[in-house]
């Protein structure tokens, strides 16, 4: 194991704005205070912080697919007044999607982070002078910390699918630009600009041979054979899916009901359904006639 | 034994079978891994997300439950796996198009262009011997000429622009021509698709005063037009409203001789049984996807028709022989490629029949002209081999006629495409593309779930042979270029990732025992009783036809041969007259039968 690689496990959750999240979030005592209950063995707080930093990291995803007026957008420096996809509940769509119905198991997934978090190869790039591990927070804090990510890099599939995905996308935000550690955002990958972003989006698609080699060490089967599929498929799926989902009804939708709680934002940016009030048909007066008045052809 | 035939899979196929073979009086089982949608109208929404989300949707590959994931299959690729369980299967949401396979993708084939086609790969018999399968399957859905909207008028004017002449004919020819798609889904009749009305203000379009199509727009969230018309008269004939119907009452439009189908939904078949050291075929297990119980039933013989993904998966689980490897193999998608243009007048691209126009290249594949509701157009843009334009390549990045390099639309580009939907039109790409080893169906290592290891579907990037890439690149630009002839100001090429949604030929039957599956009739060469009627009994991408027409005229063939061989009936299909699914018998009946 290579010095670098014995913080391995700390630069990892600094990369990943877990640590900076928890600068932000937590006190010492949240971590230590024995009563505090725990979520699929985490305790409640950092629970709560992987939550939030997964939620800014999305934000910043569907920033990046649907700009709109929104901050993650402005900050990205790619907006637009016309409302985009955080407006339009993008982000509750794509947590959900990761949460509860992809059926990506999470396994492979969390032997990557599992991977990572374990030992970073000197392929990695420094973080820049002036930035410790410790981001200026107490001792006693990054302590705390330091312990619950140790239980919490060893539990496999209980970390739900769409913090995994936050932690990789911070992750290789901070290889493009450690600079996005520290920023507006929790999220080092909201806090990239637009073109940094991409960039994140090519080393999942294009180079997973460059992410295999940020591991100090190697990769387990079977995802050695399988990494680079799975990054890419992952990378397609997590643009095409903040596509759908932000110009869907998704975010003006009641489930019990199935019914519609109001105009879906992507409608009315699209101008879709603009002839009926943004109402649904049963029927357009739509009718044209035959081409070449064939209305039946021949054999 | 409790059955004649089983039958597992109520997709585009297995119904075909389980229908045919009902009406000659004989005891057929049908299973269906999803569920059985028997009331369409309360149970459809028109919404994309409710609808169409592949892990929620009521329409995914997935159980009943909609609050349980969706079923897992492995994609080692950028790509997209789309096809549905329940009865009626991805015919749920198809377009209902109908166009024959190209007469060059047949042996005996005697065109001055039969080079042109995958000639390793083709079809153990003449387009001739399946004509007959074909004029019945088309009287029997029924398959129709489809009528114009706005969109097919702007492309047909552009395609006569550009120098394409119409296809008044069944057939694809040997020159590329342009023509409304043969449409399984009715007429619009009365009101229909003359009136605009909407939800909950039904009165025009309310059967009978409308029926057939009304030209909605939502073909892709399911059929349920006209409002108030009879569960088998729904203008869409995916299988649930054409082939299920006639199963489910077989015994009342067949002089009684028929038989009606048992349907099973919500059991996923787990294992083929066989017999005689795994020589013959003698049953199926399932599994309740609600209540998790096991059942078994034995039959003289087993149709497999869930699918080009699942078909393989429950052979490789079954443990069944597969001495030349081609279990699985030669999966083929079409190669899909999207092409969208903006226009400075309005299209209607979200409004009428999903597709209802195509151009034929005849030795290369199609075009469809695709129309679509907004996150589905958000989707089209944002999936690509070719990395984000202006961003990063991936390796592609091509140039050409369209605008900029193929790649995800973002940024205010995506932003501007998408603020007026209605003056989009959409092209995709249909290749005629190579049957291929390296695009399959294996086990998954990495995964099982309730059912056994899961199916991993691989189309490895930058392993298509020549002629797929050719043929690709050719309908491209061939797209491009119809739609600036068309009027648009402006067009995308979008370099798709394999979206494998027309799939085909993974149990493919064959000439040659060396590279095939199945014989001729559909039957398994290694295990006897043991037939496929699915999409993945297909020998090759069929030019680049949608398959669905094809596969149900090849069930039909099959079934009747099973008819022929296996029960000692006589054959049919070229003597006598189909009864068409619309027929009132099944009318008056099918309200009773659908539980």
């Amino acid at each position: 194991m290579t010095e670098r690689s014995q913080f391995g496990r700390r630069e990892f959750f600094v990369r990943a704005g877990v640590v900076g999240a928890a600068v932000v979030l937590l006190d010492a005592v949240d971590l230590t205070d024995a009563t505090s209950p725990a979520v699929a063995g985490v305790p409640a707080p950092v629970a709560s912080l992987l939550d939030q930093l997964a939620t800014d990291t999305i934000n910043g995803l569907i920033a990046f697919v649907v700009p709109g007026p929104d901050p993650y957008s402005v900050a990205q420096g790619v907006s637009d007044p016309v409302p985009g996809g955080i407006d339009a509940d993008g982000t509750a769509f794509l947590l959900n999607a990761l949460d509860n119905f992809f059926p990506v198991p999470a396994e492979p997934l969390s032997l990557l982070v599992q991977a990572l978090a374990t030992g970073l190869s000197d392929k990695v790039p420094l973080l820049p002078a002036g930035l410790t591990l410790n981001l200026g927070a107490p001792l006693e804090l990054t302590t705390a910390l330091d312990q619950v990510l140790a239980g919490l890099v060893g539990l496999n599939g209980s970390v739900p699918l769409s913090e995994m995905v936050a932690l990789l996308l911070n992750f290789l935000a901070s290889t493009v630009d450690p600079a996005s550690i520290t920023g507006t955002f929790l999220s080092p990958f909201s806090n990239l600009t637009f073109a940094q972003k991409a960039s994140v989006f090519e080393l999942l698609e294009v180079d997973s041979v460059s992410v295999a080699q940020m591991i100090d060490g190697n990769l387990p089967e079977p995802l050695k054979d399988s990494l680079s599929g799975l990054l890419a498929f992952l990378a397609g799926a997590l643009l095409e899916f903040s596509a759908f989902g932000s110009y869907s009804e998704f975010g003006a939708f009641d489930p019990t009901t199935r019914q519609l709680t109001g105009v879906p934002v992507g409608w009315r940016t699209s101008n879709y359904l603009v002839d009926t009030n943004f109402v649904p048909v049963e029927g357009w007066d739509e009718f044209q006639g035959y081409i070449g008045n064939i209305r039946q052809v021949s054999e | 034994m409790a059955y004649d035939a089983i039958v597992v899979g109520a997709g585009g196929g297995g119904p075909v079978v389980a229908k045919e073979l009902a009406s000659k009086g004989l005891n057929v089982l049908l299973l269906e891994a999803g569920p059985f949608y028997n009331n369409p109208e309360a149970q459809w929404t028109h919404l994309e997300n409710d609808a169409n989300n592949p892990l929620t949707g009521y329409f995914r590959f997935g159980p009943e439950d909609r609050s349980q994931p969706a079923w897992y299959r492995e994609t080692p690729q950028n790509s997209f796996l789309w096809q549905l369980s329940g009865v009626g299967g991805t015919t749920l949401h198809y377009y209902g198009n109908c166009p024959r396979a190209a007469p060059g993708v047949f042996s005996g084939y005697g065109g001055a262009d039969a080079a042109k086609y995958d000639t390793a790969h083709l079809f153990p018999f003449t387009y001739a011997d399946l004509v007959p399968y074909y004029e019945w399957v088309e009287a029997t859905l029924p398959v129709e000429t489809a009528a114009m909207g706005v969109k097919e008028h702007t492309l047909f004017e552009g395609c006569i622009r550009f120098g394409l002449t119409q296809n008044t004919t069944k057939d694809i020819g040997t020159i590329p021509q342009f023509r409304p798609q043969e449409n399984a889904i009715l007429q619009p009749s009365g009101n229909a698709a003359l009136v605009t009305e909407t939800q909950g203000h039904v009165n025009q379009l309310a059967y009978p005063k409308a029926s057939g199509c009304t030209m909605c727009g939502y073909c892709f969230q399911g059929c349920k037009e006209s409002i108030g018309a009879p569960f088998n008269l729904k203008a869409k004939r995916s299988t649930l409203a054409s082939y299920i119907p006639m199963a489910l009452t077989a015994d009342t439009w067949t002089g009684g001789v028929g038989k009606a189908v048992t349907l099973v939904p919500n059991a996923f078949a787990t294992k083929i049984i066989t017999a005689n050291g795994g020589t013959q075929a003698q049953g199926v297990t399932w599994r309740d996807t609600n209540t998790g119980q096991t059942s078994s039933e034995t039959a003289k013989v087993v149709v497999l028709a869930g699918g080009c993904t699942e078909t393989p998966r429950l052979w490789l689980n079954s443990g069944l022989p597969n001495p030349n490897g081609w279990v699985g193999q030669g999966y083929t998608d079409h190669f899909f490629d999207f092409v969208v243009g903006v226009f400075p007048f309005k299209t209607n691209s979200s409004r009428g029949v999903g597709s209802s126009a195509r151009v034929d290249y005849p030795g290369v594949g199609g075009l469809e002209q695709v129309g679509i509701p907004p996150a589905l157009q958000a989707f089209t843009m944002l999936f690509s081999e070719s990395g984000i334009a202006g961003q990063y390549t991936n390796g592609g990045g091509m140039t050409g006629p369209w605008n900029g390099p193929t790649g995800r639309i973002t940024g205010p580009l995506f932003k501007r495409l998408m603020s007026n939907i209605d003056n989009l039109m959409n092209l995709l790409v249909l290749t005629d593309d190579d049957v291929q080893s390296v695009n399959n169906v294996t086990l998954s290592t990495l995964n099982a779930d309730d059912h056994g290891p899961v199916a991993k579907v691989s189309f490895p990037p930058g392993q298509r042979t020549a002629r797929t890439i050719a043929n690709r690149e050719y309908l491209a630009k061939q797209a491009t270029q119809i739609m600036f002839a068309s009027g648009a100001t402006e067009v995308y090429r979008l370099d798709w990732a394999p979206l494998i949604l027309h799939v085909q030929s993974t149990m493919r039957m064959g000439l040659s025992a060396a590279d095939s599956v199945l014989d001729a009739w559909g039957q398994s060469r290694w295990v006897k009783g043991l037939y496929v009627a699915d999409n993945s009994m297909l020998a090759n991408s069929l030019g680049g036809s949608n398959p669905t027409v094809t596969t149900q005229a090849l069930a039909t063939r099959t079934a009747e041969r099973i008819y022929t061989t296996v029960f000692g009936g006589e054959a049919y299909v070229q003597s006598t007259a189909p009864v068409v699914s619309t027929d009132d018998r099944i009318t008056n009946t099918i309200a009773s039968r659908l539980g």
